[in-house]
């Protein structure tokens, strides 16, 4: 069985998409600089493409590595200004442990460019269609993981 | 617990530009071209249109569409700010379909062609790392055709029109 965390990030208005994209490789790379985080900044100007499509408002983008796997969330618009329903904290694990893949959520019309701009910049971060993604990763969770929501009392207490 | 959201004019800036730069990419790839040059700048292009949205002296967004060869132009997409900013709890407007209807009505550009984007500002704007002063191309023989607002949030507005030979 594996665990899989979540997060859902501030987006368009209160981010834009670009720095969005900055603060999710922040959270991945838990602030380190490193190759992880140069390849990452690397597909920037792409990611942001696909956050201002609002590509990753329901369909998760999908962290994957030798641990646990973690999947983030945008909120835009109201939701974003808001923002209960943000969760930017720090992960409790280092979540590109090992051979690490970034799958990001795209609109149809757009897969075929962005899965080739992908391609020359990165091995490990791939693009899967929004819609049909969003059906056989929900159903691999769901028979397959728990959810892990930080337990901050719980922590503290410890 | 209530909560209640409060629009600022930095969210209005951050909302248009953003949509901004996704209908730019929308326009890019619908007129049968490949986006990934201009994405692969968009941190720059994000950095000028907010600088000068923030600061109110961005007047119009261009993305000339031309030939490589005789550089003459083929499209020309000019997106004109409207800075009529109110406040308040404003909704947040993107018409994609209607860009896409009118990106239809164009047609496709040949697929040769490149693209480039342009920023009109004020006289006097604040310099922006990685902008400098260029010409428009000629768009003598060039007919407009309007669509209308398509970005807008608590009265940033832009409005969209393209310029195609006659």
């Amino acid at each position: 069985m594996s665990t899989v965390a979540s997060r859902t990030f501030k987006s368009t208005p209160e981010r834009d998409s670009a720095r969005t994209w900055t603060a999710i490789v922040h959270l991945l790379t838990q602030g380190n600089t490193g190759a992880a985080r140069a390849e990452l900044l690397a597909v920037a100007g792409i990611a942001a493409s696909v956050i201002a499509d609002q590509a990753p408002k329901e369909a998760a983008i999908i962290v994957t590595c030798d641990g646990p796997r973690t999947r983030i969330y945008c909120l835009f618009d109201d939701d974003a200004v808001e923002g209960s329903d943000a969760n930017e904290d720090a992960l409790g694990f280092d979540p590109l442990k090992g051979e690490w893949r970034v799958s990001l959520p795209c609109l149809a019309d757009d897969l075929a460019w962005v899965q080739s701009a992908l391609k020359k910049q990165s091995a490990r971060i791939t693009a899967r269609d929004l819609d049909a993604a969003q059906t056989s990763t929900d159903e691999a969770s769901a028979t397959k993981s728990s959810t892990l929501v930080f337990d901050a009392k719980g922590f503290l207490d410890s | 617990m209530t909560s209640v959201a409060v629009n600022t004019y930095t969210h209005s800036v951050t909302y248009v530009a953003d949509n901004i730069l996704k209908s730019l990419k929308d326009i890019i790839r619908l007129s049968g071209l490949d986006p990934s040059e201009f994405v692969g700048d968009w941190e720059t292009h994000m950095r000028g249109v907010q600088t000068w949205l923030n600061s109110g002296d961005l007047e119009t967004v261009k993305l000339e569409i031309y030939n490589p060869k005789t550089d003459a132009l083929i499209f020309r997409w000019d997106i004109d700010i409207a800075y009529g900013w109110s406040g308040g709890d404003g909704s947040f407007w993107t018409d994609t379909e209607q860009l896409k209807y009118a990106i239809r009505k164009a047609g496709l550009a040949p697929s040769e062609a490149r693209y480039r984007l342009l920023l009109n500002t004020k006289q006097g704007r604040p310099d922006v790392a990685g902008w400098g002063t260029a010409s428009s191309r000629s768009i003598d023989g060039m007919v407009r055709q309007s669509l209308g607002t398509t970005v807008e949030h608590s009265g940033l507005g832009a409005s969209t029109s393209y310029l195609r030979r006659a």
